[in-house]
């Protein structure tokens, strides 16, 4: 189910009514039954993958805890081999293919592989790192493992953050469904203020900007260079919005029935380093490779500063390809992890502040580093992105105006809208205490942004960039 | 009543009431714009629905408001015309459009102009579609063909606001800055951009028709038939060369022959193609052709008209 669906707009409020209403013993298991509906939405039948993957990681997380040893690892390992192998097939198989095809007809060899014919299952990167996060936990004896199949189905399933995060920890998800939630007024109206603002950078901001970006995306050549550069700087506020969008949606709509899920995105072009954009950018994945991968390569706890460089290198190339079966991504991962050894190097942090011009400038060479790398990120092809940085670079041309030039004013809208409010939230309104003129000004933004979505908001039923990974 | 519970329905019912208040307000004040816009896509289709009183319409997408001059066809017909062309919309829309002025005003002749794709299915045609969406409260025949399409819209149709969804800008612009529309709907390009016949050789990737669309061109057919409107079909020029004959463009010739309906077809004229002068762009002619092409038309219509 999409959250900005005709569908949503039932189901959220019957199922937190229906929460609130039922007696604390029965609410995971309805939230269950909630979450089963809400994936079901999509494939109905694909929910089977989600119950094997579950089935396996319940019995691995009981297991590896009554285990010692090498037998505890081996527990581990079939988890983790057997939950990636699930995502393995769905989505990396006909890119397996398709290379091993290529390299074929590269070397000569006459035969080619069968690629599968199948669709993604939605979310299923998301909630297989869900779920190998809960064996790892168990494995590092940092969480108990559930006795509970029901609660740890909810653990994986919960639909809030079911297909698009924020990947959660166990630590911080599995005792909250145990914990009894009474209705509060003050949780409702900071999930309701949450879910506003997702909506409004969902509909308003990153749908309409994906009218011009799609449009110049999918057809390269002919676009000239200026239409390139516009069609990748909104792209870059287009993931951004579209992204933490789902996230805000998701981390409202859960706080209204009094479950926390962690922040996930903190105004990252607003970042003074490339590592601190990555501490401010999707942190629930980034916070995931960093606990599970950098640091089980060794982290930054190595002798030699090449080994900690390689770890990062590799850690962002791994996090590119989770992000999609392509080459694209691979390059865009390898082009963060380049920025940042580049960081090291020189000794560029957040922490090593500069005054006046320079803080301000700071931001935006992140932003022109982060940009470049977007395009690889965006384009369709590996050819696409060749040809849209030769364009970007060597042909400025006409700018491409749409058949209703009206797009551009919105998308202007959109973007000035997001960074002149995510620039006053962090240079003043966040450092305020809570009062009285904060909650007015806080339901006047509230009414502004509802009535941005209804007036400028794009109603297509457009799909979440990040569901597709 | 528990006080958070009592807190929820104050604010709850707070919020209603503010909502609605804004919402009223906004929507009057953009009711009133709206009546007010001179110029631009907007106010033309205002113009059609609620004021013309020409004889002739010309109906149809870009086409057909950047290819026929009214004056010209005025001068040779001694009939009013009015050009209701507007940029990328469909049968959809002009079977909408014709429904929605027709309880008021009959004129005797639509020239409907027609693209070879216009049976073909394309999701932007059901998106544009919504630019008359202002109409939503006010136009029983926009509301049934609306809701028909985006069945989930009544549940936020009764909003004042959202029917100027994506239009405030235009509103406020043509509402504050009103431009004359002096050429009767009509406008002209500019520039000659074609240096050569384009070859179109894509005929096997050609979609399926839709049904949609095909629908709207009989109820056009049938709507024009019922009122005594004198229907014209017209496929004007292109510097397009197309390899073998499309399923597209063959449908749509199919289609109008198999209901008799008068059709002009200028896809191959010669004077057209063998001049690209007269052409902006592949699918338009610039003001020079159009002066041409609104010449020739209005010639063969009044032929026409004289059997």
């Amino acid at each position: 189910m999409l959250f900005n669906s005709i569908n949503f707009l039932l189901f959220f409020p019957i199922v937190t009514l229906v929460y609130f209403f039922l007696p604390h013993q029965l609410r995971w298991m309805h939230l269950l039954i909630a979450s089963c509906v809400f994936y079901m939405f999509f494939v109905p039948y694909y929910i089977l993958i989600l119950f094997i993957t579950i089935l396996i990681d319940f019995f691995a997380g009981i297991l590896i805890q009554r285990s010692e040893g090498k037998q505890k690892k081996l527990y581990l390992w079939i988890s983790i081999v057997s939950t990636c192998v699930v995502l393995g097939v769905f989505k990396y198989y006909n890119f397996f293919i398709d290379n091993v095809n290529d390299l074929a007809s590269l070397l000569g060899w006459n035969y080619s592989l069968q690629a599968l014919t199948i669709i993604l299952p939605i979310g299923l990167s998301f909630h297989t790192f869900q779920s190998l996060s809960y064996v790892i936990e168990v494995y590092r004896d940092r969480q108990q493992a559930e006795t509970n199949l029901g609660i740890y189905s909810l653990y994986v399933m919960y639909w809030p953050q079911l297909v698009a995060g924020p990947i959660e920890r166990p630590q911080n998800l599995l005792h909250q469904f145990r914990k009894e939630h009474k209705f509060k007024f003050e949780k409702f109206y900071k999930g309701l203020r949450l879910m506003v603002f997702g909506f409004f950078m969902k509909l308003v901001v990153a749908d309409r900007l994906s009218l011009y970006v799609d449009a110049v995306y999918n057809n390269v050549p002919n676009h000239s260079g200026i239409s390139l550069i516009l069609a990748t700087v909104f792209f870059s506020f287009q993931i951004y919005c579209d992204f933490a969008g789902y996230s805000l949606i998701a981390i409202g709509a859960s706080r209204l029935m009094g479950i926390h899920l962690m922040t996930n995105f903190r105004r990252p072009y607003l970042s003074q380093s490339v590592g601190e954009f990555w501490r401010r950018w999707h942190i629930s994945l980034s916070t995931w490779f960093k606990d599970y991968l950098y640091i089980s390569l060794g982290g930054s706890q190595v002798k030699s500063a090449w080994r900690r460089y390689f770890n990062l290198f590799i850690t962002f190339l791994v996090s590119g390809f989770w992000h999609g079966a392509n080459w694209t991504f691979v390059i865009w991962g390898g082009l963060n992890g380049f920025y940042l050894i580049i960081e090291n190097i020189v000794g560029v942090t957040s922490k090593s502040k500069l005054k006046g011009i320079g803080s301000l400038l700071r931001p935006l060479y992140v932003y022109l580093l982060i940009v470049l790398a977007w395009i690889f990120f965006r384009a369709n092809s590996l050819g696409d992105a060749t040809l849209i940085v030769h364009k970007i670079f060597a042909i400025p041309g006409n700018l491409f105006v749409p058949a209703d030039p009206e797009l551009l004013i919105y998308c202007f809208v959109g973007i000035i809208s997001i960074v002149v409010f995510e620039v006053f939230y962090e240079r003043i309104y966040r450092n305020r205490s809570l009062t009285f003129s904060r909650v007015y000004f806080s339901n006047m933004l509230m009414l502004l942004a509802f009535f941005m979505i209804l007036m400028i908001g794009v109603f297509d039923g457009g799909q979440f960039i990040y569901f597709q990974f | 009543m528990n006080r958070e519970i009592k807190q929820f329905f104050v604010f709850l019912i707070k919020a209603i009431v503010i909502v609605l208040i804004v919402d009223m307000s906004i929507g009057l004040l953009f009711r009133f714009l709206y009546n007010r816009m001179v110029g631009g896509e907007r106010a033309r289709a205002h113009y059609v629905i609620n004021k013309s009183a020409d004889d002739v319409l010309i109906m149809g997408s870009s086409r057909a408001w950047n290819h026929y001059i009214p004056q010209v066809i005025e001068d040779s017909l001694g009939l009013t015309v009015y050009n209701a062309g507007r940029s990328a919309q469909s049968l959809l829309y002009q079977k909408t459009l014709l429904k929605m002025f027709l309880p008021r005003h009959q004129p005797k002749i639509i020239i409907l102009d027609i693209n070879e794709n216009d049976l073909v299915f394309e999701a932007r045609k059901y998106e544009i579609f919504g630019s008359l969406m202002p109409y939503y409260a006010t136009n029983e025949a926009f509301r049934e063909e609306f809701d028909r399409v985006n069945p989930q819209f009544k549940y936020f149709g009764w909003l004042n606001t959202v029917v100027y969804n994506s239009s405030l800008f235009s509103i406020f612009y043509r509402s504050l800055k009103p431009k004359e529309d002096l050429h009767k709907g009509f406008q002209a390009l500019v520039g000659e951009r074609v240096s050569r016949i384009e070859m179109v050789d894509n005929c096997s990737e050609l979609t399926d028709v839709d049904p949609q669309m095909r629908l709207a061109l009989h109820e056009i057919i049938s709507l024009c038939e019922n009122h005594n409107i004198r229907l014209i079909c017209v496929l004007s020029p292109r510097a397009v060369d197309f390899k073998c004959v499309r399923r597209d463009y063959q449908s749509v010739k199919n289609e109008l022959a198999r209901k008799n309906v008068y059709t002009i077809d200028f896809t191959n004229n010669q004077k057209f193609r063998s001049n690209l002068t007269l052409m902006r762009d592949p699918a338009h002619l610039n003001g020079k052709g159009a002066l041409e092409f609104s010449k020739d038309i209005a010639h063969i219509i009044k032929g026409e008209l004289r059997n």
